[in-house]
């Protein structure tokens, strides 16, 4: 059995985090694991009570141990929230450092965002490069599994644009083509937007009113790196997976033309 | 039994395999490079990294022609240069004139250095010699011989090939086998039945897409893992670990008699040349040959013998010749018997020449000449074994001629769909796509016919016909060994992949001759190839109906609404040789409105199946070459763009009928996308091709609108309009079916206007029409039945035309060719083709009252006003008469419109208000064309822009330059394609042209090939789901319009060449007012010949000069832009 880790704190961001990782473990047939690194489990042990779930307690630097455990074998995803302070929705250190250094998916949700009630969509944004493709089919693979309804949105860039596009209909053979080359044969839906690339992922996200948004990334919070990333933690309003790739998963682009996304300053 | 023995041909990379010669070219191209880097540096004053020996040797050199080695290395700093030819100076700056210094570099070090042989490759070659396997060395460079020589094994080697000879890359952009296939071809054996030998990354990828038995790499720079990771089945060390290798076992391989030379290829011409003393002493042996030969004539084969004392060269170049008329390249012909020499003549070289004279001949041996000796017996088993495996019924093969196929190797899933679109077959009515003869249903369908319509849809859809190509294969056979070569000279499939213990091969064909007739002959081993049924149905619902009669099967598809295909076949098995062989015949009949047609099946499947395999593969090749004939184009110096405009033509001609009417979808019947739908992609894109090389064929294009009047009056009359307007896509009633909305998988439904706005559409069918009648001179079509395309459609303009108080004439909310910014008003482009349509229906009146030729009411064959089987129509206007009055108001109007042209700038205003748009150009979004700007930046942000989608105002300087202001096409296109995205797939074919025109030749040529490569190297990610049959046309306009400056004028034809100096010469051929022309132009000269009298004028306004038969007409440049007769 899999495990859904759920690091909840004082805040009230803990009842989020602990409420997102029943439902989505629920979906994913998984089980919940509440964790509250720190000497006073007082508020995070009264939500696990009332969510039904245990709480285990270890004292230390909270994303040390956070990421400590979450690298446990059985642990599948771990759920943390983007920060404990509500009205500030960018993310905090801890969410920031498990992220970071996590080897696996970190779900990362808003502290003020209503919870959702229940998980069935999740939108994965596609770059079009074959290593993010392949490095999140497993994961596509388990959702699907899990009979969720999986978008895939591929944002074009000059270097993945199609250069030709005669009319309308020949997009729809244009997504097949790519879906058989990224997704082949897991029947999922294929959306294609114009950039920049943030903006229509929270577009499509919002349109859809997906569960999650599932994105691959390189684990590097540094100024100018993540941008697209941040930027969807920051203004998305529902929980966000990040999904760490590998260096071989995904080699650099090598996009010779000097075209700036706008989400880039 | 060792494993080499298991084969029957080795073909050897001579450097670094037998001969330690890779450090010495390393050296050599190290310092070509070097010295030219330096004069980089110094012309520029950039800085470049040097050649370094090793690493880019490895990355850019190994396994590669020296000119693409040339070109690959400087790649990688940032330098481009022109191929140039191969024959230039070591000190030109060309591709090739650096791999000919590097040449003769090397050949300098080589008599300095001398050469190490490596003695494990002489023992290995040794043990092959002595146990008579077949030898072949493929070299990359020249000196090959020389280096041979030197080390005392040339005599090791029966065929020797270098890699320069025709290399080129396949459509999936791997290194071409073409070098190892040639030389496979030269030994006479299958590939699959040899052994490649290479050092390089390269050679052992290329060796496994030629999809040889056993690619062994020879590891002499601790390169294992990256030879095994690129395709080689062993990696040794030491070649002689070769010849103890255990191989696996050597399973069902069928024991054989080794003949003294045996090939497997089926010659479909053979030349014997006795004795010269004939065989007048053994009457015996005479007569066996006798009877041998007669046997090959019944299967179809073109055997001669030379009389005694005969030179049998002259005889080969006719029967080369023959062979080309039934579209048999040389490649599948041999001469053999007793040759003392013979030098092929121009043409005839690729030909097999065996010599079995008992000793060797004297003298130099011609490169595809081979000696076996063995006199009479040799040769006698050389026939024999040709008719025995005719006999068998074994699959024929084509000629590997690299001008005249194209191939795909092995398998990649993200292109398998692509290349089903590339390898479709068809013969004008009926289309097969290129699907493997095993592969299950997938989503496409399979076979469609032109015009045949499933109604059950909305829109309606091509119906899908049963497949006929289905086999099953009981083992897993390896497909990354698959080589699926399209023979475009005779229109035929073939297939062959490497497997145990024979070899799959299959031959596929639609026949040209006998369109509706399909034809296939498969051969595998007897435990794994499998027939099933031979019919299955299309993966789409509807009605599929099968009953099986012994070999016989019949199906049907049908859905209740709109047509039917029927499809009957038969099919034969036997066992031969120790393979299955499988022959089946299909026949195809369908009915647009769903009438009963297995009889129609039926008949000619009984017709074809009397004729036989053999003679309806005969009569297909002949009829595709008569086609050939007509339609041929040749581009010297140019082999990549040659082929591709021979793919382009080859599947234009396919897809499109030669009599009744012809509904040409605009992907023909290569896929299902645009569902069959007919656009102005066949009017105005591909019919030209067809006025100018196949009359009826264009003549059938306009018979689909001719018999579709009744809807377009309709729908004129719907909006209270006059005349015809033909809807924007067309299928089979004629009535309007664009979609009216686009719904995405995600966000809201997109609304489609193309079909209420695009009216240009009326305008394009007029200019088709007339362009028919201006190539073939048929001015009774004008005049008669295809009256009403011009006079109706002028009518429509006519009341379409809104007046101002100014009295200027407006055409408002259009769409024009542009589809970026839609709802524009005076779209010059319908503005102007309105005018032109409007002017030539005035003239063509008068014309009718003027000679006074009101044509007799049975001579014009009234408007079909049914609607394609609907409801009569009865206050419809009729299309025959002229109103008085009538061309003065044509004029009037014309006159009247607003054309926004700018005397000042010389431009025009591609719309009213286009100048106040956003002025960005494509530079300005950091990308290059073509590029689909809107789907990169949103419709919306590129409505507001000045960004196109294709040429608006630029494709009428292309369409009716005589209807543009003199000199506008140099600023209308130095002001338009920077703007341009070309974003559709028929832009860049026409601005090809354009440049062309406009003298500037670079950026014509860079248009034109991605005009060319957009099917090919799926440039547009779509040919999955069809070929792009409008390119194809523009690819011919932009060699006949542009390169070639051919326009049809009423008396005379315009020929203005104007042939990029990278191409030594271009050959077109055309029809003009009946007469075939053969036109022949390089930079500075060209020349004329004709089957009948014509005229040709270099001028639209010049003194005509008169083309006889059997007269040569030649012309040369004088200055800049004028020509003088020679």
């Amino acid at each position: 059995m899999t495990t859904v880790l759920a690091a909840v704190d004082a805040t009230a961001a803990a009842r989020p985090v602990l409420q997102t990782a029943c439902r989505l473990a629920h979906a994913l047939d998984a089980d919940v694991m509440a964790l509250h690194v720190g000497e006073d489990p007082g508020p995070a042990r009264a939500v696990a009570e009332e969510l039904g779930t245990s709480l285990i307690t270890v004292s230390g630097e909270p994303a040390d141990q956070i990421v400590r455990i979450g690298e446990r074998p059985d642990v599948a995803l771990v759920v943390v929230a983007l920060s404990g302070v509500p009205a500030r929705h960018e993310p905090g250190q801890t969410a920031q450092a498990v992220a970071t250094r996590l080897s696996k998916p970190v779900l990362v949700v808003p502290p003020d965002s209503p919870p959702r009630r229940t998980f069935t969509r999740v939108l994965f944004p596609l770059d079009g490069t074959r290593g993010v493709s392949a490095a999140l089919r497993p994961l596509i693979t388990t959702y699907v599994a899990a009979g969720f309804d999986v978008i895939a949105l591929h944002v074009f860039r000059p270097d993945t644009v199609p250069r030709f596009l005669d009319s309308a209909e020949d997009i729809d053979v244009w997504r097949a083509e790519f879906l058989t080359e990224h997704c082949t044969d897991l029947g999922i839906r294929l959306a294609t937007r114009p950039g920049p690339t943030a903006d229509s992922l929270l577009d499509v996200a919002a349109s859809e009113d997906v569960d999650v948004i599932a994105m691959g990334w390189r684990q590097d919070f540094s100024p100018h790196h993540a941008l697209v990333v941040r930027k969807v933690l920051t203004e998305a309003d529902r929980p966000v997976a990040l999904i760490p790739l590998t260096d071989e998963s995904w080699p650099r682009r090598s996009v010779t033309q000097t075209f700036r996304d706008p989400d880039v300053p | 039994m060792s494993l080499w023995q298991r084969y029957d041909a080795m073909l050897f990379d001579i450097d670094g395999v037998i001969m330690g010669t890779t450090s010495l070219h390393a050296a050599a191209w190290a310092r070509v490079f070097e010295e030219f880097l330096l004069t980089c540096s110094r012309d520029d004053g950039r800085s470049f990294e040097p050649f370094a020996p090793d690493a880019d040797y490895v990355r850019y050199i190994g396994g590669r022609a020296p000119h693409d080695a040339v070109a690959a290395f400087l790649g990688s700093r940032g330098i481009d240069l022109p191929r140039g030819y191969p024959d230039d100076p070591p000190d030109a700056r060309t591709r090739c004139g650096l791999a000919n210094r590097k040449s003769a570099v090397f050949a300098a070090t080589l008599a300095d250095h001398g050469v190490e042989v490596f003695p494990d490759a002489v023992a290995l070659l040794d043990v092959l010699a002595y146990a008579g396997k077949q030898l072949a060395v493929i070299s990359a460079s020249e000196g090959c011989e020389a280096l041979l020589e030197r080390a005392g094994l040339l005599d090791r080697f029966s065929v020797r090939v270098t890699g320069a000879d025709g290399a080129r890359r396949d459509p999936a952009g791997e290194p071409a086998p073409d070098a190892l296939l040639k030389a496979a071809d030269l030994l006479g054996v299958y590939a699959v039945d040899a052994i490649v030998f290479d050092d390089s990354v390269a050679g052992v990828r290329a060796g496994r897409a030629g999809g040889f038995g056993l690619v062994i790499g020879v590891d002499r720079r601790d390169a294992a893992a990256e030879l095994a990771g690129n395709g080689a089945d062993l990696v040794v060390r030491d070649l002689r670990e070769v010849i103890t290798m255990e191989g696996p076992a050597p399973a069902r391989r069928m024991p054989r008699v080794r003949r003294p030379w045996e090939t497997k290829r089926l010659f479909e011409a053979i030349l014997l040349v006795p004795p010269a003393e004939g065989f007048g002493d053994d009457a015996v042996l005479g007569e066996e040959v006798a009877a041998v030969l007669g046997r090959l004539r019944e299967h179809h084969v073109d055997v001669a013998v030379t009389e005694p004392g005969e030179d049998p060269a002259p005889r080969l170049g006719r029967m080369v010749g023959a062979a080309e008329q039934r579209g048999v390249g040389p490649g599948l012909v041999l001469v053999t018997g007793w040759l003392r020499t013979l030098v092929p003549p121009a043409g005839a070289e690729r030909a097999s020449v065996v010599s079995v004279l008992p000793d060797p001949p004297p003298g130099p041996f011609p490169p595809s000449m081979r000696w076996t000796g063995g006199g009479a017996p040799t040769c006698l088993a050389l026939l024999r074994q040709q008719a025995e495996r005719r006999d068998a019924g074994l699959v024929p093969g084509v000629d590997l001629d690299p001008a005249w196929t194209v191939t795909v190797h092995g398998d990649d899933p993200r292109h398998r769909r692509a290349h089903q679109s590339l390898l479709t077959i068809a013969d004008t009515r009926f289309g097969t796509r290129g699907v493997r003869e095993e592969e299950g249903l997938g989503s496409l369908p399979r076979v469609l016919a032109v015009g045949v319509f499933d109604d059950t849809t909305t829109p309606s859809t091509l119906l899908q016909g049963p497949t006929w190509t289905g086999l099953h294969l009981l083992e897993p056979l390896d497909i990354s060994r698959d080589r699926r070569t399209l023979d475009l000279r005779g229109g035929v499939l073939v297939r062959e992949l490497a497997a145990e213990p024979v070899p799959l091969r299959t031959l596929r064909f639609a026949s040209l001759a006998r369109p509706g007739c399909f034809a296939m002959r498969a051969e595998g081993a007897v435990d794994w190839l499998h027939t099933g049924h031979s019919l299955i149905p299309p993966v789409t619902d509807g009605t599929f109906v099968r009953t099986q009669l012994g070999h016989l099967s019949r199906a049907q598809t049908e859905t209740g609404a709109g047509g039917l295909i029927a499809a009957t076949t038969v099919q034969r098995e036997r066992n031969a040789r120790g393979r299955r062989v499988v022959e089946r015949l299909a026949f195809y009949a369908a009915d647009p409105d769903g009438r009963p047609a297995m009889d129609t099946a039926s008949a000619g499947l009984a017709e074809a199946d009397r004729l036989g395999f053999e003679a309806l593969l005969a009569e297909h090749r002949t009829a595709w070459a008569r086609r050939w004939d007509d339609a041929l184009v040749c581009i010297d110096g140019d082999p990549d763009a040659q082929l591709a405009v021979r793919f382009s033509l080859f599947q234009l001609m396919a897809n499109v009928p030669t009599d009744g009417e012809a509904a040409v979808g605009a992907r023909g019947v290569s896929g299902a996308s645009y569902r069959g739908h007919v656009f102005w992609d066949a009017d105005v894109f591909a019919l030209p091709f067809f006025a100018a090389t196949c009359p009826p064929a264009a003549r059938a294009m306009l018979e689909y609108r001719l018999r579709r009047l009744g809807p377009a009056y309709r729908a004129a009359a719907e909006r209270h309009l006059r005349g015809v307007r033909f809807p924007w896509e067309s299928a089979r009633t004629g009535v309007d079916v664009t979609p009216r909305v686009d719904r995405p998988p995600q966000g809201p439904p997109i609304p489609i206007t193309t079909g209420e706005h695009e009216e240009h559409i009326v305008a394009d069918v007029a200019w088709a029409a007339w362009q028919y009648a201006a190539w073939t001179g048929d001015e009774q079509f004008l005049h008669g039945a295809g009256r009403p395309l011009l006079l109706d459609t002028a009518r429509y303009w006519a009341s379409r035309v809104k007046m101002d108080g100014a009295g200027r004439g407006h055409i408002d909310d259009v769409i024009g060719p542009d589809e970026y910014h839609e709802h524009v008003d005076d779209d010059v482009f319908t503005n102007v083709l309105a005018r032109w349509n409007l002017r030539r229906a005035a003239a063509l009146a008068e014309e009718i009252i003027r000679h006074d030729r009101a044509v007799p009411d049975d001579d014009v064959r009234p408007a079909d006003m049914t609607g394609g089987g609907g409801q009569p129509l009865d206050d419809a206007p009729r299309g025959d008469g002229v109103a008085p009055g009538e061309v003065d108001e044509w004029r009037r109007v014309a006159d009247a419109l607003v054309d926004n042209y700018d005397p000042d700038t010389g431009r025009y205003e591609q719309f009213h208000g286009y100048a106040t748009l956003e002025p960005l150009v494509i530079r300005d979004l950091a990308t290059t064309a073509p590029v689909a700007a809107d789907l990169l930046f949103g419709r919306e942000r590129i409505a507001r822009s000045q960004i196109i989608k294709q040429p608006d105002v630029l494709m009428l300087h292309h369409l009716v330059p005589e209807e543009t202001a003199p000199g506008s096409l140099g600023p209308n296109l130095t002001f338009y394609e920077p703007r341009c995205a070309h974003a559709s797939s028929l832009s860049p074919a026409i601005h090809a042209a354009l440049f062309a025109r406009d003298g500037r030749p670079d950026e014509a040529l860079d248009l034109f090939r991605i005009a060319c490569r957009l099917d090919l190297d799926n440039l547009t990610g779509t040919t999955a789901a069809g070929l792009h049959l409008a390119t194809f046309g523009g690819v011919w306009q932009a060699l006949a319009f542009g390169f070639l400056g051919v326009r049809p004028l009423a008396r005379a034809l315009l020929v203005d060449p104007r042939i990029p100096r990278t191409w030594q010469r271009v050959q077109m051929r055309l029809r003009f007012h009946g007469a075939r022309l053969d036109i022949q132009a390089s930079p500075d000269a060209f020349r004329i010949t004709s089957n009948a009298p014509a005229d040709v004028v270099l001028t639209r306004r010049g003194a005509p000069v008169r083309v006889v038969p059997g007269e040569v007409r030649r012309w040369r440049r004088v200055g800049e832009a004028g020509w003088e007769l020679a």
